[in-house]
């Protein structure tokens, strides 16, 4: 056995993944917090993202609340919990549309700051989405709200499309068709040329 | 850049949350967990009843010390001699405390308790004597109530800590404990047994932490304190400090395991009243006919 292989496995063992933790919160509740603080900026963050800052802070703890109350039913074959907690908080998210367009608006109405400290590799990148924002803005809100959670847990939480059929308990075939249509959709709205779109 | 670059720069304009904007909702998280430890099992019913309202946390901590301490006395051996003087302000609050009229409440009143922490929050409960009538738990501002438990079912909560017109199962969770032991001996196997179970000290956690909130019978109080004295590690605080800033006599000692400084027991120099630890005070605590009131 390579020495390697051995150091390893001490690490391993020592940091349980996801599914033990959920496996251990059933007999013994408290344990689930150990998920809320491996998880919980990321999936406040995608709240606010998609909600706005206010209604993440009460989301937050819905999703949570959900899934410890789902812990029962959650597949320990995925050692990781984070596709299984966007789930969970895109079903919330859809049960909140109004909030959805109101964060819409206010978005439009409000232009972040932008950082100066900006890596000078991403400023093109910047100055492109900052003249095509309200396009763009408009485009997202205007998809289906299933080619949107498609699109927007891949662009913005950087999920795989098999996190995504997870997440949205969804055949892959169906993350691909969706995203196809949502990218197409947003293409269109801004005006892209196919070949900007590689 | 394309399409999918760009709605990805979008998502940039909103940062990670501090741990200051995840605070609320990890609280939220963590009651509807204890609540969930509460219905589970039979120990951790005992538990909720402590920290169902987050009791008396510094004296919580403290009963890690007595059932660990418990746990690493050799069988058959006796615990190590304690310090006298620590033993001695232990032992005058044992017997101050046998010495307390026995106040039996009736089964339909309230136990009142107002607890001050360091931070400075201010809680004050008002628990159902026989577990069958809803209580209710001031944090400050915040109420939430706690439901009583009638014919094996209690109203479910919702977010807000409202009732919701549903129930779940439940065993009664009494304020006023008869069923506690009064000697030492009885107190150590009863804390024993409660940290058996499970993985940690928490079952006896809650049942110091009940304690610390003074409606548990003189006896059981006085009994407690015996135990404490059978630790090894006690030390006298000539001069100690409780949560509410109140001045005392305290008796320190460690939490084996926790890694931290160690807890402060403190007592009325005179009457050797206990008066809460160096991180929370008992300010108040009465029997009430109802909720809301506090004498």
């Amino acid at each position: 056995m390579s020495r390697a292989g051995a150091a390893a496995r001490p690490t391993l063992t020592a940091i349980p993944d996801d599914a033990a933790i959920v496996l251990r919160s059933r007999g013994e509740p408290e344990a689930f917090a150990e998920l809320f603080d491996r998880h919980a900026a990321a999936v406040h963050r995608y709240l606010a993202r998609r909600l706005g800052e206010q209604v993440a802070g009460d989301l937050l703890a819905e999703t949570f609340l959900a899934a410890f109350r789902r812990r029962d039913s959650y597949d320990p074959a995925h050692r990781d919990a984070r596709p299984w907690l966007y789930g969970i908080a895109t079903n919330l998210v859809g049960q909140h549309r109004r909030e959805e367009a109101r964060q819409h608006r206010l978005r439009l109405a409000l232009v972040p700051e932008r950082d100066d400290a900006f890596p000078a590799d991403r400023v093109a990148d910047r100055v492109v989405a900052g003249t095509l924002r309200r396009p763009l803005l408009d485009a997202i809100a205007s998809l289906a709200p299933g080619d949107r959670d498609v699109l927007l847990l891949i662009a913005w939480e950087q999920l795989t499309y098999e996190e995504v059929a997870s997440a949205l308990d969804i055949p892959l075939g169906t993350v691909r068709s969706r995203l196809h249509r949502a990218r197409r959709r947003v293409r269109a709205r801004l005006s892209l040329s196919e070949e900007t779109t590689r | 850049m394309n399409d999918l670059r760009l709605v990805e720069e979008l998502g940039r304009e909103t940062p990670l949350p501090t741990p200051a904007v995840l605070a609320p909702a990890r609280e939220r998280l963590l009651a509807g967990l204890r609540a969930a430890s509460a219905t589970a099992t039979r120990p951790a019913r005992l538990r909720r009843r402590l920290l169902a309202g987050t009791v008396a946390v510094g004296v919580a901590a403290s009963i890690a010390g007595v059932s660990l301490a418990v746990s690493t006395t050799p069988r058959g051996g006796q615990p190590p001699p304690a310090s006298a003087t620590a033993a001695e302000v232990l032992a005058q609050a044992a017997s101050t405390a046998r010495a307390e009229p026995d106040v039996v409440p009736r089964p339909d009143q309230f136990v009142y308790t107002e607890l001050r922490y360091r931070d400075p929050t201010r809680y004050q409960s008002w628990r159902s004597v026989d577990g069958t009538r809803d209580g209710l738990v001031l944090k400050d501002n915040e109420r939430m109530i706690l439901p009583g438990c009638r014919g094996g079912r209690a109203a479910i909560l919702d977010k807000r800590g409202t009732k919701l017109p549903a129930t779940e199962p439940c065993h009664p969770d009494p304020a006023y404990r008869r069923d506690l032991p009064t000697t030492r001996d009885a107190m150590l196997s009863y804390l024993r047994r409660e940290a058996g179970g499970g993985n940690t000290n928490s079952y006896a956690k809650a049942g110091l932490a009940m304690m610390s909130t003074g409606y548990v019978p003189a006896a059981s109080r006085a009994a407690l304190y015996e135990t404490i004295a059978t630790l090894p590690d006690i030390r006298l605080v000539p001069d100690a400090v409780d949560g509410a800033g109140r001045r005392g006599i305290g008796v320190w000692f460690t939490l084996p395991g926790s890694g931290g400084p160690g807890v402060t027991l403190v007592l009325d120099r005179d009457s050797h009243r206990f008066l809460g630890t160096n991180g929370d005070a008992v300010v108040r605590t009465a029997i009430v006919d109802r909720v809301g009131q506090r004498m």
